[in-house]
C-alpha cells in the first residue's frame, strides 16, 4: 500500500500570495523535506487549507491552480490541494462533517490506499478534523505519522483492529454525501423506531422524492415531519420554501423557476457523486426548460410561437425574438445556453447509449467537449461548469443554492446526535 | 491533557504522570500503556487539545478513539466533543454490502469491503459493476477488452456452474462492440435495476430506448454508431429497407405504418403495428415526452407507471419483446450481483469467524 499524505496547513490562509507568507513557506519547507524522505512510499499529497475569508468560485480556482502548480514543482509528486471555506457553524462537529465529505471522496477516489496524517504538534480545529474523520473512514488503513519536532525522530501508529470498519454511522454517512436516500433509509429499517428516527426518516424520503420531481408527495412528507419536530431552523425554512415554490404556492413563474433551480441542484449533486448518464439526461433538459423560460418571462407580452422540431430550430426562433427587439433581457443565458460548449457537451448524450447510439458514456468526453480542450483537468471543469451554471441562473433572477448539501449535513448531525443522545440503537 | 514541560517540577493541584522512555516512541509506548489501564476504571477519558500542544496529543487522540470508541472525548478551545458511533456485526455488515450491491451502488459497497478483503477479482467486479452503470463493458486494457466478462464467467463457474447463466454472458460480450441483440438485453436489465431502485426518470430515459431498438430489430434491421442501417441477413421477417428520417422510436414507427397501409393484408406488418401502438406502450413513451426525461417536469412515481401500463412496465414490455424472441432469460447485473456477493461473503464471514 502505498501513502495519501495528509499535510494540513497549521493557519488559515487570506489571499493567493499567502503561499510566501513566512509560517506557510515554513510548513511547506517541512513538507518537502519529508516528502523527500519518502518520496518512494507517497501516492499522493492532500494539503488541507482553511480560508479565512470567503473566496468567490473564481478566486477560489485560481488559488487552487496557482498553489497546486507552484506546490508541484517543490515536493514532486501530485498534489492535490483541499481547501475548505471559511468555517460555517461554530462547532467542531460542522468542521468534522465538511472535512468527512472531503475524506469520504478520498476513500471512494483511492479505495486501496493508506492514510498518513503527520501530526508535528500543531492542533488546530482542521487537523483535529482530519485525524478524527481519517481515524474513522479508513479504519485500518489510517496511519499516524508523529514527529519529534526537536529530534526529528519519526514513528508511526496504526492499528489493526480498528472499529470504524464495521460503524453503522460511518455508512449511513457515505450514503448521504453520496445522496443514496433509498440506501440510507433501508440501513434505518433496523433502527429503534421513535420520535428522533421518523423525524430523519421522513426528511430522507423528502429527498427521495424529490430526485423523482414528486414535489407533492414531497412537501406532504416534509409537513409530516414539522409535526414532529415544529421548530424550525434556516435549512429546513429554505427546504419547505423551495417545496412551497415547486407546488406553486408562489405563484406560475416562481415555481418555474423553482423547477429550473431544482433541476440544476439534481445535476450539481449528479456531478459531484460522478453519475454521468443521469446528468446528461437532466443537463439536456434543463437546456430547453431554461429557453422556454427565457421565452415566457422575456418578452413584455406574450408572444406565442410555432413548435420546433428540433432544439436548434428552437434556438433559432429565440434569436429571431431578439434580433426583433422583442426580448430585451436574459442576454447572458441566451448566450451561455445556446454556446458551442453546452451544446458540445449534449452531444455526448446525443451520441450515446441513452440518446441515440450505443456507446458508453465518459466524463473525459463530457468536459474536454464542454471546456473546448483537453487542457483541463475535470475537478476543474466541474468547478468552472458550475461556476457557469451559478452566473446564468443569477442572471435568470435565481441563484444556485447548496440546498440538497446543506440538507445532507442537516441529516448526518441530525443522525449524529441522535446516537450521541443514545437515542438510535441498533434492534 | 499532555504537556510537554522541561521542567522537573510538578504542576500544582492535578495528579502529574510521567511518561517514561527516551524516545519518543518510548513515551509513546509509556502512555498507551497509561491509557488502556485508566479506561478500565475510567468512565470517560476527556483529552484536552491546545493549538500547540504535544505532539503526543494526537497518538492519544488516535489511541482513545480506537479501543475506547465511546469514552473518548476531546476538549478544545471551550467546546467538548464526544465520539458517538453504533456497530454492527460481520452479518449485519454482510447485509449492508448485500443491500448495496442489490441498488447497484458499487463504489460505496467497494469502499466497505475493502476492510476486508484484499481480493483483485472481487474488486474487478466491483469496478466491472461500475462501468456497466455508463453503459461501459470493456476493459481498459485494449488487448483484453472481454477480460470482465471471462472473470465474471470464471466466477461464476466457481460457484454453481450454471450452463444457461455462462452461455448468457457469453451472448453478452457483444456488448463490448456494440451489438444489436446484446445492446438489448442490456437495455432491458438496465430498465428493470433502475425501476427496482426508483431512479424513475432514468428508467424511463432507457425504457423508451429499450423500445426504440427493439422495434428497429422487429423490424429486421440494425444500425451502427455511424447511423448507417441495413436490413438483417439472418433475419426471418423484415420490412424492405427505406431510410428513415430520424433515430427515433417515432421515425421508425412511421416506416411501419406506411408498410401496413399499403400492404393491409400482410400479416406481419399488421403485427408489428398492433405490437407497437399498443396504448400501454405509447402511454409511456409519451410519459417519457413529459418528464425531466423528456421535455417536461411532470412528477413520476411508481404508482402512475403501473397506472399507464395498466399494470407493471417491466412485465408488460417483457410479453412484447418475448414476442420478437428478444426477452433476456437473465440479467447481466444480477448475476454480477451474485458474484460479487458469493466473494464478500466469503471475505466477511471468513473474517469474522476469526476473530
Amino acid at each position: 500500500m502505498s501513502w495519501l499524505l495528509q499535510w494540513v496547513l497549521p493557519n488559515e490562509v487570506n489571499q493567493i500570495d499567502d503561499l510566501y507568507r513566512v509560517d506557510i513557506e515554513e510548513s511547506i519547507h517541512q513538507l518537502e523535506a519529508f516528502a523527500l524522505a519518502h518520496q518512494n512510499e507517497i501516492k499522493k499529497v492532500y494539503i488541507w487549507v482553511r480560508l479565512h475569508r470567503p473566496f468567490s468560485i473564481r478566486q477560489q480556482m485560481e488559488f487552487e491552480e496557482r498553489w497546486e502548480k507552484e506546490l508541484r514543482k517543490k515536493i514532486h509528486q501530485n498534489v492535490e490541494l483541499i481547501v475548505l471555506d471559511r468555517k460555517k457553524g461554530k462547532w467542531f462537529e460542522n468542521e468534522l462533517i465538511e472535512v468527512n465529505r472531503e475524506i469520504h471522496r478520498i476513500c471512494i477516489e483511492e479505495p486501496f490506499e493508506e492514510m498518513v496524517l503527520i501530526s508535528r504538534g500543531e492542533h488546530s480545529q482542521l487537523q483535529q478534523a482530519v485525524l478524527i474523520g481519517g481515524i474513522k473512514t479508513f479504519a485500518n488503513r489510517f496511519c499516524l505519522m508523529l514527529q519529534d519536532q526537536a529530534t526529528g525522530e519519526l514513528i508511526r501508529q496504526q492499528f489493526h483492529d480498528s472499529p470504524y470498519k464495521k460503524s453503522w454511522l460511518q455508512l449511513f454517512q457515505h450514503l448521504i454525501h453520496d445522496y443514496n436516500y433509498v440506501g440510507a433509509l433501508k440501513l434505518m429499517e433496523g433502527l429503534e423506531k421513535n420520535d428522533r428516527t421518523r423525524f430523519i426518516k421522513y426528511l430522507l424520503e423528502v429527498q427521495l422524492l424529490r430526485q423523482n420531481f414528486n414535489f407533492e408527495k414531497a412537501l406532504e412528507k416534509f409537513m409530516e415531519a414539522k409535526k414532529i419536530h415544529p421548530a424550525s431552523n434556516l435549512r429546513l425554512l429554505e427546504t419547505e420554501l423551495i417545496l412551497q415554490c415547486l407546488n406553486g404556492e408562489q405563484g406560475e413563474q416562481k415555481k418555474e423557476l423553482e423547477q429550473i433551480q431544482e433541476l440544476y441542484r439534481h445535476i450539481k449533486a449528479l456531478l459531484l457523486k460522478g453519475d454521468y448518464p443521469a446528468f446528461l439526461v437532466r443537463f439536456y433538459r434543463a437546456r430547453e426548460a431554461v429557453l422556454r423560460y427565457i421565452v415566457k418571462y422575456g418578452p413584455d407580452e406574450k408572444i406565442d410561437i410555432p413548435r420546433a422540431s428540433s432544439i436548434y430550430q428552437f434556438i433559432n426562433q429565440v434569436e429571431e425574438l431578439y434580433e426583433e427587439g422583442k426580448i430585451n433581457r436574459y442576454f447572458g443565458v441566451y448566450f451561455y445556453i445556446k454556446s458551442s460548449n453546452v451544446a458540445n457537451a449534449l452531444n455526448v448524450r446525443n451520441k450515446s447509449f441513452i440518446g441515440h447510439n450505443r456507446k458508453s458514456i465518459s466524463k473525459n468526453a463530457i468536459f474536454h467537449e464542454y471546456y473546448g480542450s483537453k487542457n483541463i483537468k475535470i475537478p476543474q471543469a466541474t468547478e468552472r461548469f458550475l461556476g457557469d451554471t451559478r452566473i446564468m441562473l443569477r442572471d435568470l433572477g435565481g441563484a444556485l443554492d447548496d440546498n440538497l448539501e446543506a440538507m445532507n449535513l442537516y441529516l448526518i448531525e441530525l443522525m449524529f446526535s441522535a446516537a450521541r443522545e443514545g437515542a438510535v440503537k441498533v434492534d | 491533557m499532555i504537556h510537554s514541560s522541561m521542567e522537573t517540577a510538578n504542576i500544582p493541584d492535578v495528579e502529574n504522570i510521567r511518561l517514561h522512555g527516551e524516545t519518543l516512541q518510548e513515551k509513546l509506548d509509556d502512555l498507551e500503556e497509561y491509557l488502556e489501564n485508566l479506561a478500565m476504571q475510567a468512565k470517560k477519558i476527556r483529552l484536552i487539545v491546545e493549538p500547540h500542544g504535544n505532539v503526543l496529543t494526537d497518538a492519544a487522540v488516535h489511541f482513545c478513539m480506537t479501543h475506547f470508541p465511546l469514552k473518548t472525548e476531546m476538549r478544545m478551545k471551550q467546546e467538548i466533543w464526544r465520539n458517538s458511533d453504533i456497530h454492527g456485526e460481520g452479518e449485519e455488515i454482510y447485509q449492508l454490502v448485500h443491500h448495496l450491491i442489490y441498488l447497484n451502488k458499487y463504489q460505496i459497497a467497494e469502499l466497505i469491503l475493502k476492510n476486508y478483503s484484499g481480493d483483485n477479482d472481487l474488486f474487478h467486479l466491483l469496478q466491472f459493476g461500475q462501468h456497466l452503470l455508463n453503459g461501459n463493458a470493456t476493459f481498459i486494457d485494449s488487448h483484453n477488452e472481454l477480460f470482465y466478462f471471462n472473470l465474471l464467467q470464471r466466477v461464476l463457474k466457481s460457484i454453481d456452474h450454471d450452463k444457461e447463466e455462462l452461455q448468457f454472458i457469453h451472448v453478452m460480450k457483444g456488448l463490448a462492440s456494440g451489438k444489436q441483440r446484446p445492446f438489448i438485453y442490456f437495455l432491458q436489465n438496465y430498465c428493470k435495476q433502475m425501476y427496482k431502485t426508483e431512479e424513475l426518470i432514468d428508467f424511463i430515459v432507457l425504457y423508451y430506448r429499450l423500445a426504440e431498438e427493439s422495434l428497429l430489430f422487429a423490424m429486421g434491421w440494425d444500425v451502427n454508431d455511424s447511423n448507417y442501417y441495413w436490413v438483417r441477413k439472418n433475419a426471418k421477417r423484415s420490412v424492405p429497407f427505406k431510410r428513415p428520417i430520424s433515430r427515433h422510436f417515432y421515425s421508425y414507427l412511421k416506416i411501419i405504418l406506411e408498410k401496413a397501409k399499403e400492404n393491409p393484408r400482410n400479416k406481419y406488418y399488421q403485427e408489428l403495428v398492433r405490437d407497437f401502438t399498443q396504448d400501454w406502450l405509447i402511454g409511456l413513451i409519451d410519459l417519457r415526452h413529459e418528464g425531466i426525461s423528456g421535455h417536461g417536469f411532470r412528477h413520476f412515481s411508481k404508482e402512475l407507471f403501473e397506472e399507464i401500463a395498466s399494470g407493471d412496465p417491466i412485465e408488460k414490455m417483457n410479453e412484447l419483446l418475448g414476442r420478437y424472441g428478444l426477452y433476456a432469460t437473465h440479467d447481466l447485473f444480477e448475476l454480477l450481483q451474485k458474484a460479487i456477493l458469493a466473494m464478500a461473503r466469503n471475505s466477511l464471514m471468513g473474517t469474522s469467524s476469526r476473530q
